[in-house]
């Protein structure tokens, strides 16, 4: 009846496998160093999108112009807006595919590391083009991250920051492209022996999916911005209707990007919290199959969806739109309430990553919420384009993005580095982030409401707009102060934190069956894969309701079937350079392996 | 290593005969195609807002476009023929068909551009100016791409056949993917209009 | 820290430096019988999202405290529950059709144009000013009172006709809960009816227009039937 310690199963890491010189970063293609470089770049895009909000917020803290004029502010939030989606919250999705997909999957690497690599290269490069408009003589971008045509033509925004800003997109555009190409080679293909669709985790299910929409979403903005470059620098008036051309088009093509993408954004955090609520809850995700399901729904619907952006230009058929949109809020609830039935009659502890996680709970439920009122005409007439969309959108992209970002790195900074967070300063964090989060983006649903529209440096005094945007702007301080803590966290868990071992949550999943850190590739062995837990089951395989070691035979039975049903190594044509050399995982029979581009 | 084979599948998957690099490909040009179908929609929306479409200034060379699609499906079908030669070992055939795959490629790109310079509008006349250059301009750089991705391709067989398969297979599907774009784009601009 | 809870109590207290706001949540009073509309589908939205908010962080409150951990054994292994499943998917389906039925009906309700407005106001937005001008009558520029001022009858349908110089600007009253978009090469139409109410109240845009955005706004005077035809006279 008792736990099997993972640990005693596992023999700890000779030295960190990471990289240590500039140049081995630079080289590498290990899945873990490219999903460590990513989280930590994207982490740094959020610095800098928040220093970029702390300066709107600073300016609107009052009416009247104290702080910057409208010109700058209007690069603010262009490049807020755009750093937080494309430089933070998508890429930090795709370091957690990069770093855990192998991983959950039982693979040595992903499929294509050397295009691993490439990509991440060219969404940094990218990323610091986008920043780089601000040293330009006229500035960065600054029509808003949704730069709709004709203001993003050449007459309204001459700049050259605007031209890099395009190049920007379309360079982490194609990164985010290839890295999804990958994640969905490596998903389907290298698979380890058991590890069936069906079982694979619902994280990796989600970046499956992720990866997918955007296969679908961002090559339709690419082919947008090119259409907007062309009629930058060729003249082509495909928005202008002097020429013949139509603004409208641009807000189809962005939306049918924008709004997949923000599922794109949301599902590897929803991904997130779904394991970690089964590991503090010790209980089995509740209702598997529904969520895979619910998953794909949210997936498919999001391509229908776009025109809700677009209620108030009278272009589009409103309650088609509506309708839709108000679907999704199906697909979501069944996630949600299967979080929540994971965690009744759990037996449930709150370390910091469960904190975050019910922080993002909390906080997503109202975003989504606001959304569906949105995705009313009736009352988007009102909202569209007010301050309550800036509410409703902070709520869902800070709830998810931010609070499950950091119930991420909590939960796996252990298997990252090898060493323990502290509770305490993730308690405090969180608080501090809960509090400041909820006053700085509550009171703007009210501020939309009586009427203060959204990209705006300044607004008119005592006309209803003072107190809720100080409050907001002090929300924004304490907020800042948060990261504080986590910083102190961090910097003493590098110095002198505890040793984590292999397992120290008691996770479910096959990353905590290897050494924290993992070695070069991943395993030295693989438990069995009968479940969607394999390391539970491992943990408790003495116990009578888990599974007794008799019932392998069963197992290897199920697992020829499933082999059929789910071909699980791919083997090239000629057969050679797929096994894994040195520590590689052969001692279960596996055989997958990163393929493909190593050809001559 | 006995059960380690004990594990291993005798059945051969689809899956496993091709690649992953193979599957990769294909998921890339997938999304190529989203981005082809970007420009599609585009020129079908504004082309739904326009009365006279094309303007009646714009003047199309229908037989010199079906020319280049003569061509391009040539080339597919060439392509084709060197892949099975490679698989059959000859290859000389081999160099043969990929050979007369990219003289037909360069004859089709030579054709774009005499119809560029023969079109008589540029992309600042109007927007369909705007959607044809870019359109046919995207799929022009495909083109591009390919010949050059044949011309590697071929200079790789000549050193490594056995080793170029995964890599011909991927050239191969990239080609035929310029050729159905090519025919959609056909389709849409000078049969459709 | 007591800045935080001042500008928090102020938050909660309705209305704040002599403004009213009538409406839920920080929405204006109703200017037209098109707003009492959708105010009253925003009422029944806001009761609605409330409910399943409240639904969610009780139910969420109750199981954290509930389940909390009490001692070191494996907690029954559940993987679903079918019916359970089931119920949660159909009951916010059924709230979905409800919520898409109030919708078309406020959108029916609002969306009609009628054949014989009262007023016919032909509305340009142009980089970054309001220029209104009524069919038959007076063409209002919006440079010579400063602020651009739009001036309407109580009880009388008014026809907006919109229309842009340059870029997409929204035209935008908060008080008719509603705004239209300014797309280049399109003139828009919709009809509102105002009720009885009278005063001035605030107009905005609410597209992103570029510099000038913040300061795009205008004035609504809604006067009395007879006070406007004076007005008309005038002008
Ligand atoms: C992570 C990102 C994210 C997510 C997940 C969502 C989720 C949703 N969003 Fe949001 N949205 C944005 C990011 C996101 N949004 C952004 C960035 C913008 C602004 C872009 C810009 O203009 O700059 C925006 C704008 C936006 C608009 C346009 C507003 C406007 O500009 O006029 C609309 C309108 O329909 C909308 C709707 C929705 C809906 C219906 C959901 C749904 O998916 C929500 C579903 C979730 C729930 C409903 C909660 C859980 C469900 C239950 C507990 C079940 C029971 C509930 C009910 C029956 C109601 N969003
Ligand atoms: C994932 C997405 C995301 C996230 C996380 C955030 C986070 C925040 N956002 Fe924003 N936001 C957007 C996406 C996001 N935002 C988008 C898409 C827009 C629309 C843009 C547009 O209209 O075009 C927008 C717009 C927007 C506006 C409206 C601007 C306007 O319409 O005029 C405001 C105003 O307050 C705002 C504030 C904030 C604040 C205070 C945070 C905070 O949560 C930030 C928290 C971060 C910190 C507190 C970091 C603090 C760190 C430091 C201060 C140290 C700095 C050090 C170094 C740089 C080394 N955001
Ligand atoms: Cu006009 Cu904003
Ligand atoms: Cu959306």
């Amino acid at each position: 009846m008792s736990e099997v310690d993972i640990d005693t199963l596992v023999s700890p890491p000779a030295r960190n496998p990471l990289p240590r010189t500039f140049l081995g970063w630079l080289t590498t293609t290990d899945h873990k160093a490219i999903g460590v470089m990513y989280a930590v770049a994207s982490f740094g895009f959020l610095l800098v999108g928040g220093a970029l909000a702390g300066m709107m917020r600073a300016e609107l803290a009052r009416p009247g112009e104290q702080f910057v004029g409208a010109a700058t502010y209007n690069q603010l939030f262009t490049i807020h807006g755009s750093a937080m989606v494309y430089l933070f919250a998508v890429p930090f999705g795709v370091a957690i595919a990069n770093y855990l997909v192998p991983l959950q999957i039982g693979a040595p690497d992903m499929a294509f590391p050397r295009l691993n690599a490439l990509s991440f290269w060219m969404y940094l490069f990218g990323g610091l083009i986008m920043l780089s408009g601000f040293i330009t003589t006229d500035g960065a971008a600054d029509f808003g991250w949704t730069a709709y045509a004709p203001l993003a033509g050449r007459a309204g925004s001459p700049g050259a920051g605007a031209d890099l800003w395009i190049i920007a997109l379309l360079l982490t555009g194609t990164a985010g492209t290839m890295s999804a190409v990958n994640t969905i080679a490596t998903i389907v293909m290298l698979r380890a022996p058991g590890m069936t669709m069906f079982r694979l985790p619902i994280l990796t299910w989600n970046l499956l999916l992720t990866a997918f929409m955007v296969l679908l979403a961002f090559p339709v903005l690419s082919a947008a911005l090119l259409m907007l470059l062309a009629s930058r620098q060729l003249d082509a008036p495909i928005f202008d209707v002097a020429g013949g051309g139509a603004p409208i088009l641009w807000q189809h093509l962005f939306w049918f990007f924008g709004h997949p993408e923000v599922y794109i954004v949301a599902l590897p955090f929803f991904g997130v919290v779904t394991e970690i609520i089964p590991v503090f809850s010790r209980r089995p995700v509740f209702g598997y199959k529904g969520l895979v399901i619910a998953t794909i729904s949210i997936s498919s619907l999001s391509t229908s969806v776009w025109a809700h952006h677009m209620f108030v230009t009278g272009d589009v058929v409103v309650e088609f739109f509506a309708i839709t949109s108000m679907l999704i809020a199906i697909p979501t609830g069944v996630k949600v309430f299967n979080w929540i039935g994971t965690m009744v009659g759990g037996s449930l502890i709150f370390p910091p990553p469960m904190l975050f996680t019910l922080g993002f709970l909390v906080t997503f439920v109202f975003g989504g919420i606001t959304g569906v009122m949105l995705a009313s005409p009736a009352l988007d007439f009102q909202a569209s384009d007010s301050y309550f969309v800036v509410g409703h959108f902070h709520y869902v992209m800070g709830g998810t993005v931010v609070f499950s970002m950091f119930a991420a790195v909590w939960f796996w900074w252990p298997k990252v580095t090898g060493r323990m967070l502290e509770d305490r300063l993730g308690r405090i964090q969180f608080w501090l982030l809960l509090v400041g989060y909820n006053a700085t983006f509550i009171g703007m649903h009210l501020l939309g409401n009586r009427g203060l529209p959204r990209r705006i440096a300044d607004y008119p005094a005592n006309a209803g707009f003072d107190d809720p945007n100080l409050l907001s702007s002090l929300g924004f301080v304490v907020m800042a102060i948060s990261f504080v803590p986590f910083a102190w966290a961090i910097v003493r868990s590098l110095r002198s934190g505890a040793s984590a071992g292999a397992d120290p949550w008691h996770g479910n999943s096959l990353e905590w069956a290897t050494s924290s850190p993992p070695p070069v590739h991943n395993f030295d062995w693989l438990p069995p894969i009968r479940s969607e837990r394999p390391v539970f089951d491992l943990r408790w395989i003495e116990h009578p309701d888990i599974g007794s070691v008799g019932e392998a035979d069963a197992w290897l039975g199920r697992q020829a079937h499933d082999e059929r049903w789910f071909p699980l190594h791919p083997w090239r044509e000629d057969g050679a350079g797929a096994e894994p050399t040195g520590s590689g995982a052969t001692k279960v029979g596996h055989r997958g392996g990163p393929a493909g581009e190593d050809e001559p | 290593m006995a059960a380690v084979e004990g594990l291993r599948n005798p059945a051969p998957t689809m899956v496993e005969r091709r690649s992953v690099a193979v599957f990769g490909v294909v998921l890339a040009l997938a999304s190529d195609l989203m981005l082809f179908a970007g420009f599609f929609s585009a020129y079908f929306l504004l082309r739904s807002r326009t009365e006279v479409w094309p303007p009646a200034t714009v003047h199309l060379d229908t037989l010199g476009a079906a020319a280049g699609t003569v061509l391009l499906v040539a080339s597919s079908v060439t392509v084709w023929k060197a892949q099975r030669a490679l698989r059959a070992g000859d290859l000389v055939r081999t160099q043969r068909w990929l050979g007369s795959t990219i003289l037909l490629g360069i004859g089709f790109a030579l054709n774009q551009l005499r119809d560029y310079r023969s079109i008589g509008f540029q992309p600042s006349d109007h927007a369909y100016g705007g959607i044809y250059w870019t359109l046919t301009g995207l799929h022009g750089v495909h083109v591009l791409v390919g010949i050059i991705a044949l011309a590697v391709l071929s200079w790789r067989v000549s050193r490594a056949p056995a080793a170029s398969t995964t890599a011909f297979e991927a050239t191969a599907l990239y080609w035929h993917l310029v050729d159905a774009v090519w025919l959609a784009l056909f389709t849409t601009v000078w049969v459709i209009r | 820290m007591t800045a935080f809870a001042v500008s928090l109590g102020a938050l909660l207290r309705s209305g704040s430096a002599g403004v009213g706001w009538r409406g839920p949540v920080g929405l204006p009073e109703p200017l037209t019988h098109e707003a009492q509309d959708l105010t009253h589908a925003w009422r029944i939205f806001l009761v609605v999202g409330a409910m399943v908010a409240v639904f969610v962080y009780l139910l969420m409150a109750f199981v954290v405290i509930r389940y909390r951990r009490r001692d070191d054994r494996l907690p029954e292994q559940v993987h679903n529950r079918i019916p359970i499943e089931i119920a949660y998917t159909v009951l916010p389906a059924l709230i979905v059709v409800g919520l898409v039925i109030v919708t078309v009906r406020a959108v029916r309700d609002t969306q009609h144009t009628t054949a014989n407005p009262d007023v016919v106001v032909d509305v340009l937005g142009s980089q970054w000013t309001w220029t209104f001008g009524y069919e038959g009558g007076p063409s209002g520029d919006g440079s010579l009172s400063g602020v651009p001022e739009l001036v309407l009858p109580v009880d009388s349908t008014v026809r907006f006709n919109v229309r842009t110089g340059d870029v997409i600007h929204s035209f935008w009253v908060p008080g008719f809960l509603y705004k239209r978009d300014l797309i280049p090469g399109e003139i828009q139409s919709f009809d509102v009816t105002t009720s009885d109410v009278t005063g001035t109240f605030e107009g905005r845009c609410a597209e992103f227009c570029g510099l000038g955005h913040a300061a795009m706004h205008f004035v609504v005077r809604i006067v009395s039937q007879d006070e406007f035809a004076t007005w008309w006279e005038q002008q």
